[in-house]
C-alpha cells in the first residue's frame, strides 16, 4: 500500500486559512502580552507591537498592588466556585429524573425549561427580585441568576438518556435506592459532560460583569471583570471627553495603556491556565450529548 | 454511607454554606452601601452628656472614577461628619454602570437621601423632577451663603428645570475657562522662535509657528513629518475647527444687524465669522499644516499624536501641561511644553465660556427625612473650613506642617474628595498641591489664571430649547454637521454655508431661535 501522502493545493490553501486563522486569533493577544511588558514610551512608538521592547514589569507590579484587584479576584473566585458547584448540583438532580421516559410530566416540565431559553422577565423585573429577596449588592445576585441554564441541563439529560437502562435494573436488584444509583452509577459514567459543563459555567461566571454592573453597589463585592472594565471604560471616558470636560474628568489620570493590558493579562491567567487542560471536554463532551443511542 | 457518599454530602454543605456566605452582607439586606466613611459623627466626645443627638444618616448615590474610598478621603468626610453631626454614607456604584443603576434605582421607589446626575438636562433628571422624585430645595438655600456665593448665578437658573421658581439640586460647579494651545517649546528653541513674556500672540504669529511647525523640519530629524497643529472629532464625530473664539465667535450675543436681538454666529447671515471660522480650519488642511487624521481622531488620538511628536500644538488645558510634559519627556527627553493664548480681532486674548458652570447636580430627593442636612452637608463642603480640608487637605493624613511648610504624603489621592464640589472661582482647584512642586505651581497658575478670567460667557447660559429636541430640527443638524466639517475638508465650497443656513431656518431653526431669543430676553429682563 502507498502511503506517500500528495501535497494537494487544497491542503496548501487549507493550511493558508488556518495559519491566517490562528494568527487572527494569536496576534491580540501577542500584542496585550508585549504591550503590558514594554514601557508606554515604546508604545506610544508602536502601538501595534508584539515584541515588548524596554522590556519592563512596571504595569504589573503596579496593577498587583492595587487595593481592588485583590477582593475582585477573591470575589470572582467565590462567585465561579459557587456558581460551578451549586450548578453541577441542579443539572445532576434535574437531568437525572428528566432523562426517565417514564416520568410523568416529563414534557411540560422540558417545555417550561425551554421557555426560560428564550423569554425571560428582563432587567427590571429581575432587578426587583433580587431586591425582594434582598440580594442587592451581595455575589448571590451574581451567582443564582446564571446558576440554572436550559441549554445545559438539555445537555447533560441528553447524556444521562444514553447511560444504559440495564446498569440502573441491575443495581436497584442488589437493593440500591435511588440516590445511590445517581451517585454511585450515574454520576461517575457522567463525568465528561459534567467536566464540559463545569467547563462552559466556570467561564461565564468568570467573564461576566453585567450582573455585577446591575445588583452590585460595592466595591468590596465587584468581581474580576468588573474591575478589568473600569480601568478600561476610564479611558474610553477620555476618548469621549473633549474641550472643557476632559479638565474635570481627569483625563490626565486615565492609567496608560501598559497597565490596562497588564491587568487584561492577569484577569485572563487563571483561565488560561485552565484552558489547556479542559478544553478538549468542550468538543468531547457536546459530541457525546448531541447523539441519541 | 460510603466514603464517597459521605464526600459528596460535604460537597453539597460546602456549597450551600458558600451560597449562603456570598449572600450575606452583615444586616443591611444589601440595600446601602459601600463606601462609607468610618464613625459616625461627634457622639464620642459627647457621649458623657447624654445630649448629643444620633447622627442623621445622609445616603449618597454618586458617581466617581473610582469607588474605594482611601483613608484621607474618609478622613474628609469624617470632618463633615463632626461638623454637622451626620452620618454621610457615599453609594459608588461602578462608573460603567452608573446610568443603569441610576434607572433602576429610581424606578424601584427605594432611593436614597442624595442622587448624582450628571447634567441638569440628563433626561433622567427632567424625568426625575416631573415624576416628584427630586424636590426644590429653595427653602433650604436661604441659609446657605457658602453655596450661594460659591456657586454661579446661571447655574441655579440653569437647576430651574419646570422654569418656575423652584430649585431642583445642588451644583457641583464645573469652572468655566477659555483654554489656549500647548506648544512644543524644545522646537520653538530648534526653530530660534520666541514668544512674548505674557504667552499671548497675534494670529499672525500663531501662523508663524504653524508654518514653521509644518514645513522647516522643527524636530531636526531631518525629514519632513511634522504637523502644525492637531485637532479632532467631538462626541458627534464632528470635526473642531481649530480657532473659534480667536475669530471673533463668543457664542450667544447682542446681535448687530437687528433681525434678532440675539444671535450666534453660525446662524448669522449678516457675520463673516462663523464663515472665517470654517476658512481658517479650511486652509490649515489644504495645506497640510492640520493633521490630516484630525478628521479621524478623538481627543485621545490627537493627544496621542502629539505625545509621539507628530503634532506640535494642540488645544488644552493650561493645568495639564505639566502632566503632558513628563510623559511627552518619557518619550523624548528633550521635549518641553510652553502655554499659548491667540489674540482675538480686537486685540485682546478671549474665550467662550459655554454652559451652565455645572459639572453634574446632587439632587435631594423625596424619600430624604433630613433634606436640611443634605444641603447643609453640601454648603459645609464650600465653607472656609470645609474647603480648606477639600483643597489642602487635612493636616496628619494629607500632609505635615515642616517649618511652617506643607509637605504632602507622596501616597494620598485627592480624587474624590475633590470631585465632590468646587468653587466656581478658585481656579487653582485644577493644580492639585499633592502633584505640584511650588516652581511647577509658579509657572502654571498664570495660565491658568488667564483662561479663567479671559473668559466671555455665552448668553444662553447652555439653555436647549424645546425645538432643539423637534425631530426635524434634529435631523437637520446631522446635515449641517456634515456640511460644515466638508466645507472645513475642502469637500465643499464656502458658498454652501449660506444654502446651508438658509435649510437650516427651514428645518426648525426658525423656532429655536426664537425660543432661544425668548430665554436670553427673560434672563436679562
Amino acid at each position: 500500500m502507498n502511503t506517500k501522502t500528495r501535497f494537494s493545493w487544497f491542503d496548501g490553501i487549507n493550511y493558508l486559512l488556518v495559519i491566517i486563522v490562528c494568527a487572527a486569533t494569536l496576534y491580540p493577544f501577542l500584542n496585550v502580552l508585549a504591550v503590558s511588558l514594554s514601557s508606554y514610551s515604546a508604545y506610544v512608538e508602536n502601538p501595534l507591537r508584539i515584541w515588548p521592547k524596554d522590556m519592563n514589569l512596571a504595569a504589573y507590579k503596579e496593577i498587583m498592588i492595587h487595593p481592588v484587584l485583590w477582593s475582585s479576584y477573591r470575589n470572582s473566585i467565590i462567585v465561579t466556585a459557587c456558581g460551578v458547584a451549586g450548578g453541577m448540583l441542579l443539572y445532576i438532580l434535574s437531568a437525572y429524573p428528566l432523562s426517565k421516559r417514564h416520568l410523568k410530566g416529563r414534557k411540560i416540565i422540558m417545555v417550561f425549561i425551554v421557555f426560560t431559553m428564550l423569554f425571560n422577565g428582563g432587567i427590571i423585573p429581575n432587578f426587583y427580585l433580587m431586591r425582594s429577596l434582598g440580594l442587592i449588592d451581595t455575589l448571590a445576585a451574581i451567582v443564582l441568576p446564571m446558576m440554572f441554564s436550559g441549554f445545559n441541563l438539555i445537555l447533560m439529560k441528553t447524556f444521562m438518556e444514553n447511560i444504559p437502562e440495564e446498569l440502573e435494573e441491575a443495581a436497584k436488584m442488589d437493593g440500591a435506592s435511588e440516590p445511590y444509583i445517581l451517585f454511585r452509577i450515574i454520576v461517575p459514567l457522567s463525568k465528561p459532560i459534567i467536566a464540559t459543563l463545569c467547563l462552559f459555567t466556570a467561564v461565564t461566571y468568570w467573564n461576566n460583569f453585567f450582573q455585577a454592573i446591575i445588583y452590585i453597589r460595592s466595591v468590596d463585592n465587584w468581581p474580576l471583570m468588573l474591575f478589568l472594565k473600569e480601568i478600561i471604560s476610564s479611558a474610553s471616558l477620555a476618548a469621549m471627553s473633549s474641550g472643557g470636560n476632559s479638565a474635570e474628568q481627569g483625563i490626565m489620570d486615565v492609567r496608560p495603556e501598559t497597565l490596562q493590558y497588564a491587568t487584561l493579562m492577569v484577569v485572563m491567567l487563571p483561565i488560561l491556565c485552565i484552558y489547556p487542560f479542559v478544553q478538549k471536554y468542550f468538543v468531547k463532551g457536546i459530541m457525546l450529548g448531541s447523539v441519541k443511542g | 454511607m460510603t466514603k464517597k457518599t459521605k464526600s459528596l454530602v460535604v460537597v453539597m454543605a460546602v456549597t450551600a454554606m458558600m451560597l449562603a456566605a456570598c449572600s450575606g452582607n452583615g444586616n443591611n439586606n444589601g440595600e446601602q452601601a459601600t463606601a462609607k466613611p468610618e464613625a459616625t459623627g461627634n457622639t464620642n466626645g459627647n457621649a458623657g452628656e447624654g445630649k448629643q443627638e444620633e447622627p442623621v444618616s445622609v445616603k449618597v448615590l454618586a458617581n466617581f472614577g473610582r469607588a474605594d474610598l482611601t483613608e484621607n478621603e474618609k478622613a474628609f468626610f469624617q470632618k463633615v461628619n463632626d461638623a454637622l453631626n451626620i452620618d454621610f454614607q457615599l453609594i459608588i456604584p461602578p462608573s460603567s454602570g452608573y446610568a443603569e443603576q441610576l434607572q433602576l434605582t429610581l424606578i424601584s421607589g427605594d432611593v436614597p437621601d442624595v442622587v448624582f446626575f450628571p447634567s441638569e438636562q440628563d433626561e433622567m433628571f427632567i424625568n426625575a423632577v416631573r415624576d416628584g422624585a427630586v424636590i426644590p430645595i429653595n427653602s433650604y438655600l436661604e441659609n446657605s451663603e457658602n453655596l450661594k456665593n460659591y456657586s454661579y448665578e446661571h447655574s441655579w437658573e440653569a437647576l430651574k428645570t419646570m422654569r418656575d421658581d423652584n430649585i431642583y439640586g445642588v451644583p457641583r460647579t464645573s469652572i468655566t475657562r477659555n483654554d489656549g494651545f500647548m506648544v512644543r517649546k524644545d522646537w520653538l528653541n530648534n526653530l530660534g522662535m520666541e514668544i512674548p513674556a505674557d504667552n499671548e500672540v497675534t494670529l499672525e504669529q500663531f501662523n508663524e509657528i504653524l508654518r514653521a511647525f509644518t514645513f522647516d523640519d522643527p524636530d531636526r530629524d531631518g525629514k519632513q513629518d511634522t504637523y502644525g497643529v492637531g485637532s479632532y472629532v467631538d462626541a458627534n464625530k464632528v470635526l473642531l475647527p481649530v480657532l473659534v473664539s480667536e475669530l471673533g465667535h463668543y457664542g450667544w450675543q447682542k446681535s448687530t444687524d437687528g433681525s434678532y436681538p440675539f444671535m450666534l454666529p453660525e446662524y448669522d447671515a449678516q457675520s463673516d465669522v462663523y464663515k472665517n471660522i470654517l476658512l481658517y480650519t479650511q486652509k490649515l488642511y489644504a495645506e497640510g499644516i492640520l493633521d490630516p487624521d484630525s478628521p479621524l481622531n478623538d481627543s485621545a488620538a490627537a493627544s496621542e499624536r502629539f505625545k509621539q511628536g507628530v503634532t506640535g500644538v494642540i488645544r488644552g488645558f493650561a493645568g495639564h501641561v505639566n502632566a503632558q510634559e513628563k510623559v511627552l519627556k518619557d518619550i523624548d527627553p528633550q521635549a518641553e511644553l510652553t502655554y499659548l493664548f491667540v489674540k482675538g480681532p480686537e486685540g485682546k486674548v478671549q474665550g467662550t465660556g459655554y454652559g451652565t458652570g455645572i459639572w453634574g447636580v446632587w439632587a435631594v430627593t423625596a424619600e430624604s427625612e433630613h433634606p436640611e442636612k443634605v444641603v447643609q452637608a453640601f454648603d459645609y463642603m464650600l465653607s472656609e473650613e470645609g474647603w480648606d480640608y477639600l483643597y489642602n487637605g487635612i493636616e496628619g493624613v494629607d500632609y505635615k506642617l515642616v517649618n511652617n511648610e506643607k509637605v504632602y504624603n507622596p501616597d494620598i489621592s485627592r480624587g474624590i474628595a475633590t470631585s465632590i464640589m468646587r468653587r466656581h472661582n478658585a481656579p487653582e482647584f485644577f493644580l492639585d498641591p499633592t502633584k505640584f512642586t511650588k516652581a511647577e505651581l509658579d509657572r502654571v497658575s498664570p495660565w491658568v489664571d488667564k483662561a479663567v478670567a479671559t473668559v466671555v460667557t455665552s448668553m444662553d447660559k447652555g439653555y436647549v430649547p424645546p425645538a432643539a429636541r423637534e425631530p426635524q430640527y434634529m435631523d437637520y443638524k446631522l446635515t449641517w454637521d456634515e456640511l460644515t466639517t466638508k466645507i472645513m475638508l475642502g469637500d465643499l465650497p464656502i458658498d454652501q454655508l449660506d444654502k446651508a443656513r438658509a435649510d437650516w431656518y427651514k428645518n426648525g431653526g426658525e423656532q429655536y431661535l426664537k425660543e432661544m431669543n425668548e430665554y436670553i430676553q427673560s434672563l436679562e429682563n
